[in-house]
């Protein structure tokens, strides 16, 4: 790996940029006496800026293969940072123009098909996403990128045995940052907390840029939250959040740590901030308004989140597990469980056992929900979300034993695992002393 | 160093949108939580500096002719002011082949452990600005690593520095002189080893570098890099390197530079063993030779393996990128097979071994050597004498201490490979391709002795 290789994907070449823009350009800002004022080179990470760049290089080079899937590859990053999924649709776009321009040995260009595969994955289609990695295994099984697309796909379908094999090839073979943060998935999911964090803290060490710390140091903080740790779980956000300030999961995991540690307004004020990136986290901020009492504000959140499926379903992709979650929560059971049901139908993961399981509940089917709350469990993975819904589904059975079980599990877990949920668990135990 | 047109701007600009793709395979859609539902998604593609090998030197040290300086380069394009870590989960290896058979005779390895907290420098540069109350210690002591260095050899091994100190970057307080003395250190039996940050010592030529990568996902880079490297460096007396110690009788020997990772279980089964994952030994064969599709399959692969492994001398004969080069450039690259870069970069060159009639680096040349492989090794011939004028197109100038017999710091290698690609020194080539009196040049000069490499590039220049 020398040189030539290492200069693109390198961050070092967002610093050298930068910097040398910055600094040195006509008029620029260093004077030669001073340390530069921000840190050396901080990347702003210019993506509009980049994409023009590549344009206009496409522009000369319109049969550039590797230069088309740079470009899918940023589109695939703008939506993620614009929650604008109308560029999953050029992220396409580009990759298959990419693979329409055969290389030198006449086959596509490898990274547009796992540019494929992480499309897939981000438009929640695991199945075509375990079809395009497989492709590019079959022609690049040593393309390290491709195994990380593979165990995600499994990861989300259920696949869980799948998924082993996958990150095993990639730890045996390349053991790095991609590896390790999955191994650590799988390690929690299996219910081995102290092994998943071993993992992260060895990711914590090795990232090659502000990005991945934060990606690491997130995980590291929803592992702590997941086993009742809100101090650590702050500490290891507020870490993300030092060498990212715009991560918006963080920056949401933060909020949630400091509503469970009882700093209403510092949560309050981080959940608004972390809306503003990212509408993903406008449910659970309306659920700590709600708690708090405040029902217009989190009525104006659910808002927020209805408008945003009605777009993602226009757009084709409809997230049914999110949208069956919320409506299990604060709509109607019966759409819930349609939602659901359809996911169920697509996949068979150990998240969506547990939403649908929860729907049925609402539904006042509480004998088939049961079913799936022992599914949602099946792993072994220790979240007290599931617990607690598999504590309520055996409350309405009639199980007073199970449910006290199951109740007192959630709330050793993780006894903030949610505001109203937590509440309503100390509840229904007191009740039944 | 000024940006003073709208091009070289420009190049810089299409560099950095360029990193930006490798971050962004890196964080998918905001995870599932609780209720926002979505999926979970790490990093694929990861930026993997820590173990990034990127340039290798190996050359008879100008002023102590009796010596060779090896220096191996880490953790590319560290901005001035940060200071940047070695992976305390990685060895760091720099190989000896004196026999020719692909297979490390003598190994010398890095391991690192940290010294106070180790936590990555960006965010403890956020932390400073943030305030007072976040600063934990001097700036340097948070950075401070410790290394040992172990020479194997005969299977055996043998700790030759213990507690060894790595030089962090300059970050600008009085002093760095001291700091990089304090990091040269003498090794049993004559040599030296310097181990820690310096100025980056490589540079190119701007339109070779777009040539000879034209084809692949990246964009140019221009020449002269103003930043810094995490350098091992090492000066060896000749004897302990060559074959049998004699380095009259067998000249040649072979230099490749390896990291490896150490990897993990997962549930409780599986090797936790070390994984190479960086490999050089030619500057560009990986990128510029090995396919797209397996080029993170060479980092995998040990010399000794090549001949039979169906990738590198395959590969080697008949590379995709000569061709795609000369579309480029417009003009015609020799036809497969080219045993001119099989003699090059796989068995050195000897008069009895191929298309370039000049015994220089083969390790045929060695008279004790029992059976040469092809193996993909900088090879360096320590009998070449240290030459009076060095020329940076080393052997296509007549300057027979040059790249590819060895590599120094002053050699253009990007300009060299890419005129060896089309067909020099066996056949006529392409010399006139690339201006030789273009002004690429090492943006800060390497200085006389040992570790050669300038100081650190500070934020002031």
């Amino acid at each position: 790996m020398s040189r030539l290789r290492r200069l693109p994907p390198l961050l070092g070449c967002v610093l050298l940029g930068c910097v040398l823009v910055t600094l040195f350009a006509p008029g620029g800002l260093l004077r030669r006496d001073e340390p530069p004022p921000a840190p050396a080179g901080w990347s702003p990470y210019d993506l509009a800026g980049s994409i023009q760049a590549v344009q206009v290089r496409l522009r000369r080079h319109p049969d550039d293969a590797a230069a088309w899937a740079s470009l899918g590859d940023m589109y695939l990053k703008q939506a993620r940072r614009t929650a604008d999924t109308a560029y999953y649709a050029k992220a396409e776009g580009a990759f298959e123009r990419s693979l329409r321009r055969p290389t030198g040995d006449g086959e596509p260009y490898i990274d547009a098909v796992i540019g494929m595969g992480a499309l897939a994955n981000a438009r929640h289609d695991f199945a075509g996403a375990v079809r395009w990695a497989e492709r590019a295994r079959r022609a690049a099984p040593f393309r390290w990128a491709l195994y990380g697309v593979l165990t995600d796909a499994h990861l989300e379908l259920g696949h869980y045995e799948q998924a082993e094999t996958a990150l095993r090839r990639m730890l045996d073979g390349h053991p790095d940052l991609a590896s390790f943060t999955r191994a650590a998935r799988l390690e929690q999911l299996r219910g081995r907390p102290g092994h998943a964090r071993d993992l992260l803290r060895r990711a914590c060490a090795i990232p090659g840029d502000p990005a991945e710390y934060a990606f690491c140091q997130w995980q590291l903080g929803e592992l702590a939250w997941s086993t009742g740790d809100p101090r650590t779980a702050r500490a290891a956000y507020t870490q993300a959040l030092a060498a990212d300030p715009g991560h918006a999961p963080a920056r949401a995991g933060k909020a949630r740590a400091e509503a469970a540690l009882g700093r209403t307004e510092q949560a309050l004020r981080d959940y608004a901030t972390a809306v503003i990136r990212s509408p993903a986290y406008v449910v659970e901020y309306g659920e700590l308004l709600e708690h708090l009492g405040d029902a217009e504000g989190a009525r104006r959140q659910y808002a927020v989140f209805t408008a945003q499926q009605r777009l993602l379903a226009a757009s084709g992709g409809a997230d049914d597990l999110a949208a069956g979650t919320f409506a299990a929560n604060h709509g109607e059971p019966g759409t819930a469980v349609r939602h659901l049901r359809a996911e169920w139908a697509r996949r068979h993961s150990v998240e969506v056992a547990d939403a649908l399981g929860w729907a049925l509940h609402r539904a006042g089917r509480h004998t088939e929900a049961a079913a799936y709350a022992v599914r949602a469990d099946a792993l072994g993975g220790r979240n007290a979300l599931f617990a607690y819904h598999r504590g309520e589904i055996e409350h309405a059975l009639g199980h007073t034993g199970a449910a006290r079980t199951h109740l007192t599990r959630a709330l050793s877990i993780n006894p903030y695992f949610s505001p109203a949920g937590a509440a309503r668990a100390r509840e229904l135990l007191a009740e039944k002393t | 160093m000024r940006l003073t047109n709208a091009g070289n701007r420009w190049t810089w600009t299409a560099a950095a949108s360029i990193a930006v793709l490798a971050a962004t395979v890196l964080l998918g859609p905001a995870m599932r939580q609780s209720t926002a539902t979505s999926h979970w998604d790490a990093p694929a593609t990861t930026v993997n500096k820590q173990i990034d090998a990127t340039d290798l030197y190996a050359f008879t040290s100008p002023e102590r002719q009796d010596t060779v300086t090896i220096v191996a380069d880490y953790i590319p394009f560290q901005a001035p002011h940060k200071p940047y870590q070695f992976d305390t989960d990685a060895r760091y290896e720099v190989h000896i082949d004196n026999t020719g058979t692909g297979r490390a005779a003598i190994t010398y390895r890095w391991t690192f452990a940290d010294k106070a907290l180790p936590a990555p420098s960006f965010v403890r540069a956020r932390e400073r600005q943030a305030g007072p109350e976040h600063q934990a210690g001097p700036l340097d002591s948070l950075v401070e690593q410790s290394y040992t260095l172990t020479r194997l050899r005969d299977g055996k091994s043998e700790i030759l520095v213990r507690d060894g100190y790595a030089a962090p970057t300059d970050l600008g307080g009085p002093g760095y002189a001291a700091t990089r003395r304090k990091a040269v250190r003498d090794l049993p039996g004559g040599g030296k080893v310097f181990t820690g940050t310096a100025a980056d010592p490589f540079y190119s030529d701007n339109r070779a570098v777009n040539l000879l990568r034209f084809g692949l996902p990246f964009f140019p880079v221009k020449t002269g890099v103003p930043m810094n490297v995490s350098a091992l460096a090492l000066q060896l007396p000749k004897s302990e390197l060559a074959l049998g110690g004699d380095p009259a009788r067998n000249p040649v020997i072979g230099v490749w530079t390896t990291a490896s990772r150490r990897s993990s279980a997962l549930l409780g089964s599986g090797a936790a063993g070390y994984t190479q994952v960086s490999r050089l030994g030619n500057p560009n064969f990986n990128e510029v030779i090995i396919p797209l599709k397996r080029r993170d399959h060479f980092n995998t692969l040990r010399p000794d393996g090549d001949e039979s492994g169906g990738l590198v001398v395959p590969s080697t004969l008949d590379p995709d990128q000569a061709e795609v080069v000369a579309k480029q450039a417009n003009v015609t690259a020799p036809p497969a097979p080219r045993k001119d870069l099989e003699q090059i970069y796989l068995t050195g060159l000897a008069r009895t071994g191929g298309p370039i009639k000049q015994d220089l680096n083969s390790h045929r040349l060695n008279q004790d050597a029992p059976r040469t492989a092809k193996a993909e090794e900088l090879r360096l011939n320590l009998s070449t004498p240290v030459a009076a004028a060095p020329d940076k197109y080393g052997i296509l100038k007549g300057d027979a201490q040059g790249y590819p017999n060895g590599r120094r710091l002053i050699d253009d290698v990007v300009t060299i490979n890419l005129r060896m690609l089309l067909g020099e020194p066996a056949g006529r080539g392409a010399p006139g391709l690339i201006a030789e009196d273009n002004p690429a040049f090492l943006l800060k000069p390497i200085t006389d002795s040992f570790p050669y490499l300038a100081l650190p590039v500070t934020a002031a220049g």
